[in-house]
């Protein structure tokens, strides 16, 4: 289980420093890594950068792929948690901006949880409901929701107990719901 | 709203397409920097990865071109390099609305290019960071991002021709000089103000 039998021989071609072999599977999964990374980020640009670096580090780790889970589960964890390090990284550089603007008594930017209502069509109002999220409890969201995963595989691919998962999504659910309510 | 119609709700929100040829271009981008890394740059290596050149290594034929055209035979730059305004408007004419960052340090002159055209016309942006005596100095835009320290710094003009440095460590403006950075000896300014004339 695990891995598919033509993904066999492109993985162990790969192992052996042939990154041409690489190809294939970036082809039949990078749809899969770029919808993780938009839903998870809210940005085109970011998700590519993201996508590219996921498969950069899948290719560097490959020899660590055992095969215990799907090649696609296996990607997905390298994507959620290049994601969430960005999403921190993101946060940090917010904060910093918003502290900065305040000492030298710059208009701030109108916080992004200021509480108003989300602009845009049904689709973007969606997609920033889903941003609103924390970082953890838009991954659990994500994985459960759009790749299919159940609140076990989502575990492992977060690293953490299987009812950390039910937790963070039960309190997404709820989020997601006062956030949308006028869309109900 | 319940359990069945927010799931409902939440998968009927499609991934925004790509452009004609991106799908088919993509695996062969990654492929191609597999076979083909970027070199870290010094002070430490950069998260985010803009195609960067070395000037004094095998780099593109039209970076080697620009320095050519700019510099004298056979000399390397000056540390005043971009210090001097004509120098550098002439590399940025080179490469119109590309060049996120010029880099100099001990190890010479580099160009951070942008894959596409879409770099923002700005004014040019001076920064000079140093750390003990290794020091970095570039000429940037605003919203542009540049390694410093072992880590990605974005670079910003703020509303009073000042300039901000906003690092994953520290933060710092030209409007509190003194205003200590995590140990950096830091300075900025709109070059236009510090060109040597």
């Amino acid at each position: 289980m695990g891995v598919l039998e033509d993904e066999v021989d492109w993985i162990r071609r790969s192992c052996a420093g042939d990154p041409s072999a690489f190809e294939p599977l970036v082809a039949r999964y990078q749809r899969m890594v770029h919808a993780l990374t938009y839903r998870m980020t809210g940005s085109t640009a970011d998700a590519e950068d993201l996508a590219q670096e996921t498969f950069l580090r899948a290719y560097r780790r490959l020899d660590t792929y055992c095969g215990d889970a799907t090649f696609a589960t296996w990607l997905g964890r390298i994507a959620i948690h290049l994601c969430l390090n960005w999403t921190s990284r993101a946060q940090r550089h917010d904060q910093l901006h918003r502290d900065w603007a305040a000492q030298l008594e710059i208009p701030a930017q109108r916080a992004a949880n200021a509480g108003a209502n989300l602009p845009g069509d049904i689709y973007d109002q969606v997609q920033q409901a889903i941003l609103r999220l924390p970082a953890k409890q838009r991954a659990a969201l994500i994985l459960t929701v759009y790749e299919g995963l159940n609140h076990s595989q989502a575990a492992r691919v977060l690293g953490c107990a299987e009812t950390t998962v039910s937790w963070r999504l039960f309190a997404a659910r709820n989020k997601l719901r006062r956030l949308l309510k006028q869309l109900g | 709203m319940n359990h069945d119609q927010l799931e409902r709700l939440l998968k009927s929100v499609p991934v925004p397409p790509r452009e004609a040829g991106y799908w088919e271009n993509f695996p062969r981008d990654v492929v191609h920097r597999l076979q083909f890394p970027t070199p870290a740059p010094s002070l430490g290596p950069s998260k985010r990865r803009p195609r960067m050149v070395w000037l004094f290594a095998a780099a593109t034929a039209s970076a080697i071109l620009a320095l050519a055209l700019i510099l004298k035979p056979a000399s390397r730059p000056t540390p005043q390099f971009l210090l001097n305004e004509a120098a550098v408007g002439e590399l940025l004419a080179m490469f119109p609305n590309r060049v996120r960052a010029i880099l100099q340090d001990a190890q010479g002159l580099r160009l951070v290019l942008s894959d596409e055209p879409d770099v923002p016309s700005s004014t040019p942006l001076w920064v000079r960071v140093c750390r003990g005596t290794q020091c970095l100095s570039a000429v940037t835009f605003s919203g542009q991002e540049v390694p410093l320290d072992g880590q990605s710094a974005m670079v910003l003009a703020d509303a009073r021709g000042g300039v901000i440095l906003v690092g994953e460590r520290f933060a710092w403006t030209s409007q509190a000089p003194n205003r200590g950075a995590g140990g950096l000896r830091i300075q900025a300014a709109p070059l236009s103000q510090v060109a040597i004339r």
